[in-house]
């Protein structure tokens, strides 16, 4: 892979006037890395860059000013982004087309005639690509605690298969924080996984009727939890919550909740 | 929007492969998906089963595939219809919200209905309870005949 891929970044690169007006085309790495994972499941343009795939490229001069955020655009192999000449995206939050498609590059293509403003950002989804994929697994196959997370490297890659048959993906950001929290937590037992509908990964440790605790992988600092832990009377407690990632184990533990062994 | 489905009707939740694991669905899967713009589609997207007049249940998955092929909707190996009774469905659901089962015909899907009605803050909720009505369970992708 391309060390420049790897490379943290602070901020988008986009030099003020550089690339207002006269340009064709200019090529944008996308920043990969897990410096944006607390910006959820969105990478950054970066600096210009030689084609590559997950590039954005972009026609001569585009206007997109502070906090432009593309989300949701769809790709399939070809330019597609449901903008058109002359909008001003200064400040605007730019949805689009749901995504679709797995193995084609990220392109983002903007028509002629506009200008970008300093300090614009333009974030796009990124996906659980094969090579997000094969770095989880390889990890979890290097874990010491070896039968469990080999379990889950190969319900990964199962997973995998059945989301790309169905055209979905696996969110980078959640398979990255789920692998690092197998990797940090030796003591819990191997959950079923699932992908939900928004492409994040969901760990489930069912335990027996009305006794389960399930974790999903947002990547964001704060997960996702829904538990039910049962409780004296034969009454069950239900929890529909959000929590650190770091101290969820101990926090749902001592609430009760079992994660196995 | 359509009036209510009748409670003792049914209708199929398209399940994906991710959504299962060992035989368990997990409640994720009747989530209401988050749309490009942030917010979350208007309802979950269901197909009632009687529409289909067929004898059984079962009998309505082909006409069901073959709108889905006529979608452009990919169907995995591994997903399931999961079938839920409407009247279950809504008295499950109303542990957190009283939600409608209503018909949303659409021109290629004519037995295209939502379960909707429910707030945004109450997805997880509603899904959860959805997910426990669940009574029955098919192979949304044919299985190929033996020659």
């Amino acid at each position: 892979m391309d060390a420049a891929l790897k490379a943290p970044r602070s901020r988008l690169d986009l030099p003020p006037s550089s690339y207002i007006g006269s340009k064709n085309v200019r090529f944008f790495e996308v920043d990969a890395d897990e410096a944006w994972k607390n910006q959820a499941r969105y990478l950054r343009i970066v600096q210009a860059k030689e084609a590559h795939p997950n590039t954005l490229y972009f026609n001569a001069g585009q206007t997109s000013g502070p906090s432009v955020s593309v989300q949701g655009f769809s790709h399939n192999g070809s330019i597609t982004l449901p903008f058109s000449a002359g909008e001003n995206f200064g400040g605007a939050n730019i949805g689009g087309q749901s995504y679709s498609n797995n193995a084609a590059p990220i392109i983002l293509s903007f028509n002629g005639g506009q200008s970008f403003g300093a300090g614009a950002t333009i974030s796009v989804p990124s996906y659980g690509h094969s090579a997000h994929v094969f770095q989880a697994i390889q990890a979890l196959c290097l874990s010491p605690n070896r039968p469990r997370d080999r379990q889950i490297a190969d319900r990964i890659i199962n997973l995998h298969r059945d989301v790309l048959a169905e055209g979905e993906q696996i969110l980078a950001a959640s398979l990255s924080q789920m692998v690092k929290f197998f990797l940090d937590h030796p003591d819990v037992a191997r959950p079923k996984i699932f992908m939900t509908p928004d492409g994040t990964l969901r760990a489930r440790w069912i335990n027996g009727p009305s006794d389960f605790i399930a974790i999903e992988f947002t990547g964001l600092q704060l997960v996702k939890i829904v538990a039910e832990i049962p409780r004296a009377h034969g009454q069950t407690a239900t929890f529909f919550a959000t929590d650190l990632l770091e101290t969820a184990v101990s926090n749902w533990r001592a609430a009760g909740a079992s994660f196995g062994r | 929007l359509g009036d209510d489905l009748d409670p003792a009707h049914h209708i199929f939740r398209y399940v994906g492969g991710g959504s299962i694991e060992d035989g368990v669905i997990d409640s994720s899967a009747f989530r209401r998906k988050k749309m490009p713009d942030g917010t979350l589609e208007s309802g979950l997207s269901v197909n009632w089963v009687e529409w289909f007049n067929t004898a059984t249940p079962a009998e309505a998955l082909q006409p069901l595939r073959d709108v889905f092929v006529a979608k452009k909707r990919s169907i995995g190996a591994t997903a399931e219809c999961a079938m839920l009774n409407v009247g279950a469905a809504k008295e499950a659901a109303s542990r957190y919200a009283d939600v409608s089962v209503i018909l949303n015909a659409e021109p290629i899907d004519k037995s295209h209905s939502l379960v909707t009605g429910y707030a945004d803050a109450l997805n997880d909720q509603v899904a959860e309870q959805l997910q426990t009505a669940i009574s029955a369970r098919y192979p949304a992708r044919a299985a190929k005949s033996q020659s």
